[in-house]
């Protein structure tokens, strides 16, 4: 710091410019983020049973007469296509009964004991327009629910989501389990009958070069800033 | 009434701030390695842009505010705090070019999250982010609880508020900080062993639950190190419930532990010193509370038939308390659950936990350990005093490295801090009613408690589609909790003299 003593317009001014900088920093930052190259892909699914339901019914534990399924079947009524959104906000309307669900497979197969565990996402991203970098609408988090492909099943997933691929689209059809124990109390699907739906889809994002030059750009200079700081600091 | 801050005390903030600022653009830079070699160009640049912007920032101010000058406590407190928001603010532009998050606010809460240790994620689509961006957020995580440790190690024994973290309360001179780099040292040394032998331990457990060799070597890293920063970013947005693998879960569990231990019982226990172990008061208060809030949890959990079985219960209740109590957001599958399907008592005990938190100068946040078993220590000794004759002299001792005398000082402090975190969490409880609008009064009390002890379980307050006032109330509460208070304290009150009166 100068030890010239700061007059209220020098001060101003200091505040002016550092405010400046900030402001550039983030609208440049924003500019870049709204020119991030993307391929225009349709990656909707189509051929998805209707959902059973539109409402979601949100139950607590703590409320004397938890809402339950209105057919009032025995244990293992099909009660058609489910969201997992529908059964988080309330699993026990959905134990033990046979449901449908549809998601694409995400992250990883993970085969083990004659079957496999897979993720089965339904948010927008896997049903509706694809994964994030595909499109760049922001449409929420992710949900999904945990599917058990027992023998045959498992070869269906072939190949799951991530951030290249939308993962394949698997209808499958099971018991719904609040608590399985086969899984340690997890909330899942063990799958009897499964399909797929639409097989996995890469897509390809162009490199963003104006932010890799933007990048290389700032990089050069901050090392430079390094190197005459480090200079000068060895001359004091 | 307060002197106005000195030109000089200014400076040797504004340097100690750069030169945190600058090291976490190194940290950015090595990241920037890592994204070139997973094939993510543009996480790479993404990565680039925010380290070379903490490095160019950092080198502006130490060429203009170097000072040779040694910091006090104050000031270290109050760079500390600043450091804190500036690098939220700079490691969130990674995270906003990758377009995951909604804008500014979303990008600077994230990486609040990551550097707090909380966990709490604002992000969209997070399981079709690039790999590079889950080990910047998981990089975050490390960072925050690396520098926290080395933080509250150097900062622990100021005057009355040393009761906060304090291992040797009465030893430290006044004015001068320890050895920054010797401390940084023994604890990198102590985090390198537990993240070597975790990672490798659970890269084993990953292959057999079913991962091929090298995803499960990535997820291992990742997962040990939000395990042990205790953290809670995880590569799946189902956490731990994605593996279904009990060996993956019993790992993580031990890290966990781990990252909640002081660096003093780790120290005691690389020498061998199991006996530190067995008679801190820190370790005897979590067996206490721990085993406490366990029977209760599985209590509720059985009550209200959310499991029927002692595995389940165990398994989904158990780790999902010892996450809470040691401040980590993992949890075994969709966390909205503990809202819908576990009735009142569980997810009571979880906010009872995450209140209490981890030891002190460990990576875990809350009231503390220590600090909980002091001011028990002090009720015992309040009972013993009312008890016996009043011409009685009634001694409370407690072990933390060796023998101590109980002091009415230890007593106020700690109090002082619990007060501090209740009132704070309930304020933020009816701050997030306000600006969230669809949730109840239990939710946003949990929500509350989870931001301001740094611990990142959610019951779904908090997601990429919140209000900004509920982000910015949970944002304020990350950064409150991560620095006990006193180090935002201590900033507000430079800034607050710095506008009313001129420097001299």
């Amino acid at each position: 710091m100068s030890a010239r003593p700061a007059t209220p317009a020098r001060r101003v001014l200091q505040v002016l410019v550092v405010a400046s900088v900030v402001a550039a920093l983030g609208v440049g930052i924003e500019w870049l983020r709204e020119t991030t190259p993307r391929t225009a892909q349709d990656l909707s699914v189509p051929g998805l049973p209707v959902p059973t339901e539109t409402e979601v019914v949100t139950c607590e534990r703590t409320l004397p007469d938890r809402p339950t399924l209105p057919s009032g079947q025995p244990e293992l009524a099909p009660v058609g296509r489910v969201s997992s959104t529908e059964v988080i906000a309330c699993p026990d309307r959905f134990d033990g009964r046979v449901v449908q669900f549809a998601g694409e497979v995400i992250g990883d197969v993970l085969r083990r004991d004659g079957g496999a565990w897979v993720l089965l996402n339904d948010d927008a991203y896997a049903l509706e327009a694809g994964p994030l970098d595909a499109h760049g609408q922001l449409l929420g988090t992710n949900t999904g629910l945990s599917v058990w492909l027992d023998g045959d099943l498992a070869d269906l997933a072939t190949t799951p989501g991530n951030a290249r691929n939308r993962g394949d689209v698997l209808l499958v059809e099971g018991v719904l389990r609040r608590a399985d124990p086969e899984d340690g109390g997890g909330l899942t699907i063990r799958a009897v009958r499964a399909e797929v739906l639409v097989p996995a889809v890469e897509f390809s994002q162009p490199v963003h070069r104006v932010q890799a030059i933007v990048a290389a750009v700032m990089a050069l200079l901050a090392t430079a800033g390094v190197l005459a700081e480090r200079r000068r600091a060895a001359r004091e | 009434m307060s002197l106005p801050p000195r030109r000089d005390d200014v400076r040797v903030i504004l340097d100690a701030i750069s030169q945190v600022v600058r090291w976490f653009g190194v940290a950015a830079g090595v990241t920037v390695v890592a994204a070139l070699a997973l094939g993510d160009p543009d996480s790479a640049s993404a990565l680039a842009i925010a380290a070379a912007l903490a490095v160019g920032l950092g080198t502006f101010g130490r060429a203009r505010w170097r000072s040779a000058a040694g910091a006090t406590w104050g000031q270290a407190m109050a760079a500390a705090a600043a450091s804190w928001l500036v690098c939220a603010v700079i490691g969130g532009v990674p995270l906003l070019l990758s377009g995951h998050w909604g804008g500014w606010l979303d990008a600077t809460f994230e990486a609040m999250s990551g550097l707090t240790t909380t966990g709490f994620s604002v992000g969209h689509d997070l399981d079709h982010l690039p790999a590079a961006m889950h080990l910047w957020r998981t990089v975050l995580h490390g960072l925050g609880a690396f520098s926290i440790v080395v933080v509250v190690l150097t900062l622990q024994t100021r005057g009355d508020a040393e009761i906060a973290t304090s291992n040797v309360p009465e030893t430290h001179d006044d004015r001068t900080i320890p050895n920054v780099p010797q401390t940084a040292r023994d604890v990198a040394r102590v985090a390198g062993a537990w993240l070597t032998a975790g990672a490798v331990v659970l890269t084993v457990a990953l292959v057999v639950a079913g991962l091929p060799p090298a995803r499960a070597a990535g997820h291992a890293v990742l997962l040990a190190i939000s395990a042990l920063s205790t953290g809670g970013f995880a590569p799946s947005s189902q956490s731990l419930g994605y593996y279904h693998a009990p060996a993956v879960e019993l790992v993580l569990v031990v890290l966990m532990l781990a990252g909640a231990l002081s660096v003093a019982v780790h120290r005691a226990l690389w020498a061998g010193d199991r006996r530190e172990l067995r008679l801190h008061v820190e370790s005897r208060t979590f067996l206490l509370t721990f085993g406490s809030l366990l029977v209760v949890s599985l209590a509720g959990l059985g009550r209200s038939g959310a499991f029927t079985d002692l595995v389940p219960m165990l398994r989904q209740g158990g780790l999902t308390l010892v996450a809470a109590h040691t401040t980590t957001a993992f949890h075994t599958g969709a966390s909205r659950l503990i809202a819908t399907d576990w009735g009142l008592m569980a997810p009571a005990a979880l906010v009872a936990a995450m209140t209490i938190g981890g030891m002190a100068a460990s990576a875990a946040g809350g009231v503390k350990l220590l600090r909980v078993g002091l001011l028990a220590k002090g009720v015992q000794r309040e009972i013993t005093r009312v008890l016996l004759p009043s011409s009685a002299l009634v001694v409370q001792t407690y072990h933390q490295g060796r023998r101590h005398t109980l002091r009415d000082s230890h007593v106020r402090a700690a109090a002082t801090v619990l007060l501090l975190v209740l009132t704070s969490a309930l304020a933020g409880a009816l701050l997030l009613l306000a600006t969230s609008g669809t949730v109840d009064l239990t939710e946003a009390l949990f929500e509350s408690t989870s931001a301001l002890t740094n611990t990142g379980l959610s019951v779904g307050v908090l997601g990429p589609t919140s209000t900004a006032g509920t982000k910015l109330v949970l944002l304020v509460q990350m950064w409150l909790g991560r620095l006990e208070f006193l180090a935002v304290f201590a900033l507000l009150g430079y800034a607050v003299t710095v506008i009313r009166r001129p420097i001299r």
